[in-house]
């Protein structure tokens, strides 16, 4: 009887391995480092809802990069002041250019990067090599130039950068702004590492997928901030992020969606220049019907979308951009909700042979913004109540680039696409080139007139001349083209922790200044 | 048997290789990465240029040979995003995956073989309807929405856990209970539904009747009968496992190869996607192997058909 063959132990041995197993690896979890660090007790806590995929210079556009980045590890040579949009000086004391083709920038001294480096007219020099060298495609200079293009960046004195366009660019002291400059020990051939500047903070430490460490730079040339340290960390959910403030872990919580602001919570929120809008493919029939273009925009009830979807965080909009950029054409009115009007204009077009019962795809973005697919739901019942066949179809981001992007598939259907668009840079040109030009690359229209404009604004030498200009073509947009259905001006919302001192600004979606945060106690 | 183990090793060998393959052509048809890493800005000069210095725009034929070739030699790609040979990157995530779904499977067994055994043994009494009930409520409740619960009742409201990230055991604490409810549910359900069947064989009525106890009688007597239907269930669960740590993951801010997985399929990073399908479809296989010879060493049957086979 006590003889008990091997297999037949076997469960109870099983159990009792799973056990143990379980027990080990507890042991072994409460061996793996803690994330707080020796000698700092208390960094500041910033919870973001994405990680950087990179944390180099010459990509800072990405707002989950320059959140971090911008003003904090690396620094431009100008920088545009977030209360007065002004241009201002950074690395740089002063510029000047007489024709707006060859800019001369005097550089500060006395600074040096965070490894060591001295920073002078030789490190501008390689920081704009690296930044147009082909193979390292870096983000800021496909997006903010080309055109124009540097013809020769030169260094005309120690501290005395020149540089020459292609052609006149009037703002490109406000282009700088967004070209931070790295140590020019920055490897030459890959964008792997964090960027090394500057600012004020340099990154210590970066723990993929846990967070991002910036303590303080001791030999930094401004005034030194008040916070010594801060951490990025990354949660993709919203509540989540609101959960952190709560139970006292994180002190700012980036993107909060309305649906998460809780009573008495120490929210802020700021117009974030983002716009979310709706690209009506001008150039299929039946959309290449005017009135049917007019009839969406006034079929579509802008408020209550604002009201329902957006939680009342945002403003209805009536062009692009937002009213601080330059080129805000501000005499025009927003849409009219009349979707009787609508439906009027539907059947005269059809009176007039256009075939309107036509099939429409509605393409969604559903990660685009909170409750983007119920915008998307929502515009379509109040499109297809004025005699539209719309027809919804989500996509992601690659297919959805496709769509966006000239040139366009000849034999696509009619189709609507989903899209926000954010101009943080305070110039029209970022936007109405290529969304609204007929060689432009987002476009889905051709307006010879709006051309016309664009060219002479782009080469105006005044600021204001530019500002009227684009702002004519805004009017051209809108009484000839109508090739958006432009929705909301949007609100970003954070959170702050009891102890956190900081305001928001027209920036703060892409520039969170660590320096402009103190704690309270 | 040293032929069943080949023949099930070969067979999960080429499995992987057609994954691999299906894969490799599947995330190319996604579209091109040049659309996602460069701007909306640029041009498409400079969209060919990347395109051209990344190998995308070779035939997919051309670019599977490379590949291919690169794996022979150790050579997995490197990330688009980081930079950094994929494998390495993998490797880095893959430590913390393993350790939730394992955490997970061995919790959710262990407590699935005690309720279990203990309710299949007295069905319908209070503890079974108890058991069922809650079994049944973690087998259905999506993960996402019960991460969240869990972390404002327990973490912002109970002030017990941490509400996400990584550190010492308490951060392990939610995101181990949230991946291990539906297996614990199923396997529960598993576990007393085998129970019941093996409590009506005849040697339980010989065992009590010769004076065993009853522990003895339920768990070693009758749970060995019932191990395989568990074992088949639980094989099939850890391999869902890695499906649950992509919400897991994402939601707990841990650095994993579930939450590396979407984020790559999302950016077209294809070197990734294709090395953590490698290394997760390698581990699934081995999986596998392991319980086919559990099996073989629990059912003498499956011996015998695999030597006649």
């Amino acid at each position: 009887m006590n003889r008990t063959p091997a297999g037949q132990r076997r469960p109870a041995a099983l159990g009792s391995v799973a056990l143990l197993a379980l027990g080990s690896l507890v042991g072994l979890a409460a061996c793996s480092p803690s994330s707080s660090t020796p000698g700092d007790p208390d960094p500041l806590v910033v919870v973001m809802p994405e990680e950087p995929t990179s944390l180099d210079a010459c990509d800072s556009l990405n707002s989950s990069r320059s959140r971090v980045l911008r003003g904090n590890v690396v620094e431009a040579l100008s920088t545009r002041d977030a209360a007065t949009g002004e241009v201002e000086p950074q690395l740089a004391t002063s510029w000047s250019s007489e024709d707006s083709v060859t800019w001369v920038f005097e550089l500060r001294e006395g600074v040096t990067f965070q490894d060591g480096e001295p920073f002078d007219a030789a490190a501008v020099v390689t920081a704009m090599d690296r930044l147009f060298d082909e193979d390292l495609a870096c983000d800021n200079a496909n997006d903010l130039f080309r055109p124009p293009t540097p013809v020769s960046v030169e260094a005309t004195g120690d501290h005395e950068v020149t540089f020459t366009l292609d052609q006149p660019d009037p703002i490109f002291a406000l282009r700088m702004s967004f070209i931070q400059i790295p140590s020019p020990k920055t490897p030459a051939d890959s964008k792997g590492e964090a960027a090394v500047g500057t600012g004020p903070y340099e990154i210590t430490e970066w723990a993929h997928g846990e967070y991002i460490q910036l303590d303080r730079f001791d030999d930094y040339w401004g005034q030194a901030p008040q916070i010594a340290s801060a951490r990025f960390v990354f949660r993709a959910e919203s509540p989540v992020r609101v959960g952190m403030i709560t139970s006292g872990e994180a002190d700012l919580a980036i993107g909060i969606a309305a649906q998460d602001v809780a009573e008495g919570a120490r929210v802020q929120t700021f117009e974030n220049g983002e716009t979310t809008y709706f690209r009506i493919d001008a150039e299929v029939a039946p959309l290449d019907d005017i009135r049917l273009r007019q009839a969406l925009n006034l079929a579509t009830d802008r408020q209550a979308i604002i009201d329902s979807a957006f939680g009342g965080y945002a403003s209805v909009a009536h062009e692009i951009f937002v009213p601080s950029t330059l080129g805000y054409n501000e005499e025009l009115e927003d849409w009219e909700y009349d979707p009787q009007r609508a439906a009027e204009l539907v059947q005269e077009a059809a009176a007039d042979g256009v075939d309107v019962s036509k099939e429409i795809v509605l393409y969604g973005r559903p990660d685009f913004y909170p409750n983007a697919r119920e915008v998307t739901e929502i515009l379509a019942a109040q499109w297809q109540a004025i005699g539209l066949n719309i027809r919804i179809e989500n996509v992601e981001g690659g297919p959805w680039g496709e769509l966006l992007l000239r040139p366009h598939d000849p034999g696509r259907q009619p189709n609507i696409l989903q899209s926000s668009h954010g101009n943080t840079t305070g110039d029209a040109s970022f936007s109405v080139v290529s969304k609204y030009t007929c060689e432009g690359s987002q476009s889905a229209s051709c307006s010879p007139e709006l051309d016309a404009l664009v060219e002479q604004a782009l080469t105006a030498t005044d600021l204001e001349e530019r500002a009227r200009l684009f702002a004519e073509a805004m009017k051209v947009e809108r009484e000839d083209v109508v090739q958006d259905v432009d929705l909301a001006y949007m609100q970003g919302i954070i959170q702050l922790s009891d102890r956190l001192d900081y305001t928001a600004t027209v920036q703060s979606d892409f520039e969170l200044l660590l320096s402009d945060m103190s704690f309270t106690s | 048997m040293i032929r069943y183990i080949t023949q099930r090793a070969l067979l999960g060998f080429a499995t992987l290789i057609g994954v691999v393959l299906l894969v490799f052509v599947a995330v190319r048809l996604t579209g091109d990465p040049a659309m996602l890493y460069l701007p909306l800005d640029a041009s498409q000069e400079a969209r060919d240029h990347f395109s051209a210095q990344h190998g995308f725009d070779d035939p997919i034929p051309v670019q599977l040979l490379a590949y291919v070739a690169g794996i022979l030699h150790g050579d997995f790609g490197v990330s688009l995003r980081r930079s950094e040979p994929a494998l390495q990157v993998v490797l880095q995530h893959y430590p913390n995956t393993l350790l939730l779904a394992f955490l997970g499977l061995a919790g959710a067994l262990v407590l699935a073989v005690v309720l279990g055994a203990a309710s299949g043994a007295k069905p319908m009494s209070r503890l079974d309807r108890g058991t069922g009930v809650v079994s049944l409520a973690c087998a259905s409740i999506p993960d996402f929405w019960l991460a969240l619960v869990l972390i404002f009742g327990l973490a912002v409201r109970g002030g017990l856990f941490p509400t996400s990230g990584t550190g010492g055991p308490e951060y392990w604490v939610l995101p181990v209970v949230t991946i291990m409810a539906r297996p614990f549910g199923l396997l529960t359900q598993v576990v007393r539904g085998a129970m019941v069947d093996a409590m009506a064989a005849p040697y339980i009525a010989t065992g009590r009747s010769k004076g065993l106890p009853e522990r003895r009688v339920v768990f070693v007597h009758a749970l060995r009968n019932a191990w395989l239907p568990i074992v088949t269930v639980a094989g099939d669960l850890a391999v869902s496992l890695v499906n649950g740590a992509i919400v897991v993951e994402s939601v707990f801010g841990i650095p994993g190869v579930g939450r590396l997985l979407i984020d790559a399929v999302y950016q077209r990073d294809f070197a990734i996607v294709q090395a953590v399908i490698i290394v997760t479809g390698t581990t699934i296989i081995l999986l596998n192997l392991a319980i086919d010879l559990l099996y073989a060493r629990i059912n003498p049957r499956i011996r015998v058909e695999a030597r006649f086979a």
